[in-house]
């Protein structure tokens, strides 16, 4: 413990780990306006630039504009929803967002836990490898989406040079170009910016598992694939929930690789929600429409989230 | 047996240790491709046999950077709106999440959950309604709109990171104070914040490197070309001319390197923070 030294006269710390955050001093007193005064900041900041675009959000995609000002607009009910249920584009860009999110987590999942297993082990310079692993997760998205289009790189780029010098493709490969390959060059991308973070959390909760286990376990006899399910696999549980959470929410709500590196296309092969909303309301100069694709995702994102924020603040309130 | 099992252990970690340096290689290879290319002169970058290593390294791609486009002032531009969302985040949050650590208040857990929720929401979602609130505002195109748009997420996230912080922290030392007449500002001013210095620090440093690489709002919300900010400026290059790859990627070195500096620093309390409360420490 590493908890400064200090001169009262009250009894001793017990564990600190276990102890309650603060008990009041008083048992009773009343309201106290300062706790309040403390969070008006946030609670107004949250307020007005969280929650109040939240719902105007949802309250504009009731409405239709009429003329050129989006504040010219009159309500039309349902109507942008029936108009979204019928356009084959959103609802395909939807779908396509659904297989973006289950496969870029779940691939970034396995991948992440692959390294996390390999990192618990100890060797010679774990500590180094560890860190050259987190670096993904710290580029900036417009250096990764430069760094990964100079290597896709139709002409120039060192993966068709690679490919072909081995006699994998006898033609360069378009690969951000073409509606075939654009999609799921992203998607690598998205994953490869994605495994640090599940590697790095899934080690620490691998890291936290007691040695002796394992030990106790080779003794008894039990094989490496018994030793991870009864030992390792329920150590993670709780982190795993966490882990394929965040990444669910991070990749659906990721804009800036697709409008980087294809901007959807070509083709809308590779639209994803959020680039579709942005293109919707602000390039096809349609606000109402695309609050009301925004609405419908946020239904969606809303559906991921309620489970997981039930979870974390089980935990941590 | 026991000298059976040792060996074959030492074998296991050997190879973990290998394969683990295979993983990393390859993950770490576009960042170095992107370093390799900032510094080969132009022919070799469009050589039709990639090198790794550039023949005869060179600086003209970061010399043309500053010459010829106004990088420096896109520099600027993104450092400050990246110092003043650190500094406001860390204020606005300290204060909030300490509120929330450690003081009664009704409805703590709801506020918590709003927070929760309200961190994860899609900016691409609020862009919209942001947009027009700023028209209104006339906050449009000026660096303070930029800065509130970025405290979008830089609050939420600094105030579960503080509070899960204040929440491990002991409290005996703030109450003694307390018993001693010192008022809950007197308690963060002159307590919790040489304690917290530390952790207000990666805090504050992980929202300037938040702000500093955001692309969407930066780029809906600046429009006049002397605001902009380094992410969105280096996209702009890309239209302008025929693909300059050198410059792309010097710019792309220059947007790096602070962001992985600081990330590889303060990396720690990231991921403590993030999965607050699900990791047994």
């Amino acid at each position: 413990m590493t908890t400064p030294e200090v001169n009262t006269h009250r009894p001793p710390p017990g564990d600190t780990a276990a102890r309650e955050p603060a008990p009041p001093l008083r048992t009773r007193r009343r309201f106290s306006a300062i706790p309040w005064a403390l969070a008006l900041p946030g609670l107004v900041f949250v307020a007005v630039l969280l929650i109040y675009p939240a719902l105007d959000v949802i309250v504009s995609s009731f409405f239709t504009q009429t003329g050129r000002s989006i504040y010219q607009r009159e309500f039309t009910g349902f109507d942008n929803f029936t108009r979204l249920l019928n356009d084959s584009d959103v609802m395909a860009t939807f779908w396509r967002t659904v297989v973006w999110v289950v496969v870029v987590t779940f691939a970034s999942y396995a991948i992440g836990l692959g390294i996390a297993l390999l990192l618990h082990r100890r060797f010679a310079g774990r500590g180094v490898i560890r860190s050259l692993v987190l670096v993904p997760w710290a580029v900036p998205f417009i250096a990764a989406a430069f760094a990964w289009e100079n290597i896709y790189d139709h002409r120039y780029g060192v993966l068709n040079h690679a490919l072909s010098s081995v006699g994998a493709v006898d033609q360069p490969v378009s690969w951000l170009g073409s509606p075939s390959t654009a999609f799921w060059s992203v998607i690598v991308v998205a994953v490869w910016k994605q495994i640090p973070f599940c590697a790095i959390t899934l080690l620490a909760a691998l890291q936290s598992i007691d040695n002796d286990q394992y030990e106790a376990a080779a003794i008894d006899g039990a094989g490496a694939i018994r030793r991870f399910r009864s030992i390792t696999f329920p150590a993670i549980v709780g982190v795993s929930t966490i882990v394929i959470g965040f990444t669910t929410v991070w990749t659906y709500n990721q804009f800036d690789l697709i409008y980087l590196m294809t901007g959807g296309g070509p083709a809308n092969s590779s639209q994803i929600v959020s680039v579709f909303t942005y293109l919707s309301a602000f390039t096809f100069g349609d606000p109402t429409y695309a609050a009301a694709i925004g609405t419908t995702a946020l239904i969606v994102l809303a559906l991921l989230l309620i489970p997981i924020a039930r979870i974390v603040t089980r935990r941590s309130a | 047996m026991a000298l059976r099992m040792r060996q074959r252990r030492r074998i296991a970690a050997a190879t973990s240790g290998i394969f683990a340096t295979v993983a990393a290689l390859v993950l770490i290879f576009p960042v170095v491709w992107m370093v390799l290319t900032s510094f080969k002169p132009t022919d070799e970058i469009f050589s039709p046999v990639p090198q790794l290593m550039p023949d005869t390294p060179t600086f003209v791609h970061y010399v043309d950077l500053l010459t010829e486009t106004d990088f420096l002032l896109f520099l600027r531009n993104s450092i400050v709106v990246a110092v003043c969302t650190a500094v406001a985040a860390v204020f606005i949050a300290m204060l909030f999440a300490y509120a929330l650590s450690r003081l009664r208040m009704i409805g703590r857990s709801k506020i918590f959950a709003t927070l929760f929720v309200s961190q994860m929401f899609p900016s691409f979602l609020l862009l919209i309604p942001i947009f027009l609130i700023f028209y209104r505002l006339q906050l449009n195109n000026t660096t303070t709109g930029l800065v509130l748009a970025h405290l979008t997420f830089a609050i939420p996230f600094s105030t579960m990171l503080l509070k899960s912080y204040f929440d491990k922290l002991p409290s005996d030392i703030e109450q003694a104070a307390m018993v001693d007449g010192c008022g809950p500002l007197g308690v963060i001013f002159r307590i919790i914040l040489p304690i917290a210095k530390p952790a207000l620090t990666a805090v504050g440093l992980f929202s300037f490197i938040l702000s500093w690489q955001e692309f969407l709002f930066s780029l809906t919300l600046i429009q006049d070309p002397n605001l902009r900010t380094v992410p969105v400026a280096l996209n702009l290059m890309v239209g302008e001319n025929a693909v300059l790859w050198g410059q792309l990627m010097a710019g792309a070195v220059v947007v790096t390197i602070p962001a992985v500096a600081l990330f590889l620093i303060f990396q720690r309390y990231l991921v403590a923070g993030l999965t607050a409360g699900s990791v047994k420490s």
